[in-house]
């Protein structure tokens, strides 16, 4: 009976400190790896969904349409430094769409338009009919440089389809001073 | 007699206990044999497949690494566009545009019931670069109209607005448009609806 005991007591010590020693470290290292490779498997799995280049092309492709939307941007800007110049032109065009000029004045303050440009303010009153107005948008539309509606208010006259229009225009200028074109 | 029997039955006692003990140990030795052997065999087997699944990971994390040079300049191309998409309405002045006004205006004249008669509209400029955002609406068209026909005269500024929300340029750049006033008032005989339109950014 005493060896038995004995017996017992030696075996469940030696297989206890075997599981200790050898099985649970190797189990421990077992399943890190396990774990390690489903965390890169789904990595992988992402990059080779993702089609790295088509996504490089695509994203090319976008840059090459900002660019361009960029590009004309700064070659609408006022090429002269005298926003004065832009007068002759928006009269002219007045003119041209049989709209009378009531006040064309310059309103002296200017917005910021983003880091580095501004927007030079230009009060503009006309009297005409509301299909000459909509030629004279038109015109400044298709203008080389950017005449940009910041305010605008139309009240209709008596006479039929003639409106009084009050247009606060605005004309962008890069900070620096000079055109980028 | 008693003697020699006793002589007899111990020595048989004494064999089978010899026999009993030896097979205990045999016994003994068997079990622990096969708890070592399995102890042994799952160690190795347990080894062996940490070392496959890290081998796979080795080979996996290099496939990963060499692609790596070209995620980092994808990275940055999104960064690229990212910046320039912010500015894109810079680029663009939406809501500035000559011709974008000219559609807005054409659409509004579309837009209106004949019953229907504009007295204004007006525009503030945009709140982005507006300082002094005194609330409001971005575009109000005011006017009015004269009930005669009954019910239906009272729904024409709702036809109005509705006709409104169906103008692409319109509904896209104002994305909420109220009646912003709607009463109505004795002037002589007939009854007049004023009403005011506030549309919203």
């Amino acid at each position: 009976m005493k060896w038995l005991v004995t017996a017992i007591v030696i075996y469940f010590a030696i297989t206890g400190s075997s599981l200790q020693v050898l099985i649970l470290p190797e189990s421990q290292r077992y399943d890190e790896a396990v774990l390690r490779q489903n965390q890169l498997a789904e990595t992988y799995i992402d990059l080779v969904s993702l089609d790295i280049e088509m996504a490089i092309e695509n994203l090319n492709t976008q840059l090459a349409v900002l660019d361009s939307l960029e590009a004309i941007f700064k070659s609408r800007l006022l090429g002269s430094t005298r926003v004065n110049a832009i007068f002759p032109v928006l009269d002219r065009f007045c003119t041209n769409s049989l709209l009378k000029v009531v006040t064309l004045e310059p309103m002296n303050k200017f917005n910021n338009i983003g880091k580095n440009y501004q927007a030079h303010l230009i009060r503009l009153s006309m009297i005409g009919r509301f299909q000459d107005f909509l030629k004279f948008l038109d015109m400044i539309e298709k203008h080389d440089e950017w005449i940009l509606i910041d305010e605008l208010g139309i009240k209709p006259l008596e006479r039929n389809d003639y409106a009084r229009y009050d247009l606060t225009l605005s004309v962008l200028v890069s900070k620096g001073g000079k055109n980028e074109k | 007699m008693e003697y020699q029997l006793n002589f007899l039955s111990s020595t048989a006692d004494e064999r089978v206990k010899r026999h009993l003990k030896r097979f205990s140990f045999l016994l003994y030795v068997i079990i622990f044999g096969a708890t070592i052997f399995i102890l042994v065999r799952t160690h190795e087997s347990q080894a062996y497949m940490a070392q496959v699944f890290e081998g796979l990971n080795s080979d996996i994390e290099g496939k990963i690494s060499s692609v790596e040079p070209r995620m980092l300049f994808l990275e940055r191309k999104i960064g690229v566009r990212n910046r320039l998409r912010k500015e894109s309405d810079v680029f663009l002045q939406p809501y500035a545009r000559p011709a974008i006004w000219r559609k807005i205006l054409i659409d509004i004249t579309k837009a209106l019931p004949p019953d229907l008669v504009i007295t204004k509209i007006s525009s503030k400029a945009d709140t982005k670069s507006n300082k002094k955002d005194t609330g409001g609406p971005d575009l109000t068209i005011e006017g009015y109209t004269y009930i005669e026909g009954g019910n239906r005269d009272i729904l024409s500024v709702d036809n109005f607005r509705g006709n409104l929300l169906f103008s692409l340029p319109l509904s896209t750049l104002y994305s909420d448009i109220k009646v912003e006033n709607n009463r109505i008032y004795k002037e002589e005989d007939r009854l007049k609806l004023v009403f005011s339109l506030g549309l919203y950014r």
